[in-house]
């Protein structure tokens, strides 16, 4: 693998605040990183670095060529416009022929199960929803480097396993994906190497002890008393969606049992149980 | 570009936010030439003042129109944030001719229903072309000035009133230039509004003569500022 981007010293301010600090950091072709850490630690900050939409305030980005980046953002602006017209004119803007956009169009909006959608307004698009034309627009065409921000906030399952199958698919291509998350399930699926920002640095993570996990996803219903989920289950969980009145999280297989009976005990109801796979 | 420009019309007529100053310039037009007998010159000066206020109206709101993630994206697709900021001037330039065009067609319409009656003598194709060249001019310095107070450029709230106040300043320079001299050490650097429109003053006809100045100063005035923008918006980024 050959390095394509290398960042050497990069430090960050906002103001007086500090985000990052003399952060090194060499990506090779088709590598996959993923960056965890709290709110706020920096992640998307040092995406948008890597790809040049922010500057840091010290320390060097260097590219081996002029990438291409292709990118999903966390929060997806409502427009004005449709679904179709949106893909449509980022495809073309792109750069690439208009039938290949319509066929690119069709197949994606089909795999997200959003073929429904295609002619309704942006605006009045659920938060899901959104963030699944944020997908489509990134996976129109091939990057040199896909930097993901929290991808899969609000999708269904179903949408969440067609995206991990089509970026793994990306990757095997040799494109490097760059992801910040908070969900060591996606971690777990996507990267080969994950860092955590702690302290403004990056600290090295494991990934090796995620690897071997099989999950299971657990659907439950909120009691009508307020509750909350128990701290040491909440360290168990590796991806969770929080709707009204419902919680769906996605926990090692290992782990399904405990974490059932404590959230009965706690007075959820359990909705739905079922292996990742299935 | 071409269909980054027609993405930004899509995105820009949908936002309705160009139908205020729209109806202004309509309302301004109806009004200013409900009259007959008017002298050309002075009538066309008088409207060209006006669209310098609608196109810097224009262009400033059309700063907010784009959000942040959406520009983000686009400057990726590009892989380009300069040609993505020139789009965005191209196609407020083309606003802005849409309107120059509007402000000439409007009177030529009138004066033809009401029997040639508007204007004191008879308008001649080069007042036609004349006309538009002058107003698209003017339309451009709006656009630049209204373009310079990018909300990630000028992030303070008061940004409207100082866009105003620029506004103000340089339609209104010359006369502040004769209350006090020394001014004009500092009111070069605002829009040159007063200067091209003072040009015609006393003038019966846009000669080529007369032209070649305030053209000149439009131009240059907002190419500078233009480049201004560009080198600003590359610096602060996202």
């Amino acid at each position: 693998m050959s390095a394509i981007i290398s960042l050497s010293n990069i430090s960050k301010k906002f103001g007086r605040n500090e985000v990052l600090s003399n952060i090194n950091l060499t990506i090779q072709k088709g590598q996959s990183i993923a960056f965890v850490g709290n709110n706020g630690s920096g992640k998307s900050t040092l995406l948008k670095i890597v790809c040049g939409l922010t500057n840091p305030t010290s320390g060097e980005v260097k590219c081996a060529k002029r990438l291409k980046f292709n990118y999903v953002p966390e929060h997806f602006p409502k427009m004005s416009i449709t679904v179709k017209q949106y893909l449509t004119h980022m495809g073309l803007i792109e750069g690439m022929p208009e039938n290949k956009v319509q066929e690119g169009i069709q197949e994606l909006l089909k795999s997200f199960f959003m073929e429904q959608m295609t002619d309704s307004q942006m605006k009045h698009l659920s938060k899901g929803s959104l963030q699944k034309v944020a997908v489509i627009q990134a996976l129109l065409s091939k990057p040199d480097v896909l930097l993901l921000d929290e991808p899969l906030s609000g999708q269904d399952v179903k949408s969440q396993r067609k995206f991990i199958s089509m970026v793994k698919e990306l990757n095997e291509q040799g494109v490097a994906i760059l992801m910040s998350c908070h969900e060591m399930f996606l971690v777990n699926q996507l990267s080969s190497e994950a860092y955590e920002i702690k302290n403004m640095q990056l600290e090295p993570l494991d990934v090796t002890k995620y690897t071997d996990y099989d999950y299971d996803i657990l659907s439950f219903e909120k009691p009508e008393m307020e509750a909350n989920i128990p701290a040491v289950i909440t360290e168990m969980i590796h991806k969770l969606d929080d709707n009204e009145g419902e919680i769906r999280m996605v926990v090692p297989r290992e782990d399904s049992n405990q974490i059932l009976m404590q959230m009965l005990q706690k007075g959820f109801k359990l909705r739905a149980m079922k292996g990742i796979d299935e | 570009m071409r269909e980054l420009i027609k993405y930004e019309s899509r995105k820009y007529f949908k936002s309705n936010k160009i139908i205020m100053p729209l109806l202004f310039w309509i309302l301004f037009l109806r009004v200013c030439y409900s009259e007959g007998n008017l002298s050309y010159v002075p009538s066309i000066v008088m409207s060209m003042g006006v669209l310098f206020f609608v196109m810097t109206w224009i262009s400033f709101s059309y700063q907010e129109v784009e959000e942040l993630i959406s520009e983000q994206l686009l400057v990726l697709k590009l892989q380009s944030a300069e040609l993505y900021n020139v789009s965005k001037f191209i196609f407020l330039l083309l606003i802005g001719l849409g309107f120059s065009i509007l402000g000439i067609a409007f009177p030529m319409i009138q004066n033809l229903l009401n029997h040639f009656s508007i204007f004191n003598r008879e308008i001649i194709i080069p007042d036609i072309i004349n006309g538009v060249v002058l107003h698209f001019i003017i339309a451009s310095v709006g656009v630049a000035l209204g373009a310079l107070f990018h909300p990630r450029i000028i992030k303070d709230k008061m940004s409207v009133l100082m866009v105003v106040t620029a506004a103000i300043l340089g339609y209104a320079k010359g006369p502040i230039i004769l209350e006090f001299p020394i001014s004009k050490f500092v009111l070069w650097i605002f829009p040159p509004v007063y200067d091209i429109l003072g040009s015609f003053n006393g003038q019966e006809y846009f000669d080529l003569q007369h032209m070649i100045l305030p053209i000149l100063y439009g131009c240059v005035y907002s190419i500078i500022i233009a480049v201004i923008q560009l080198i600003c918006l590359k610096k602060v980024k996202f």
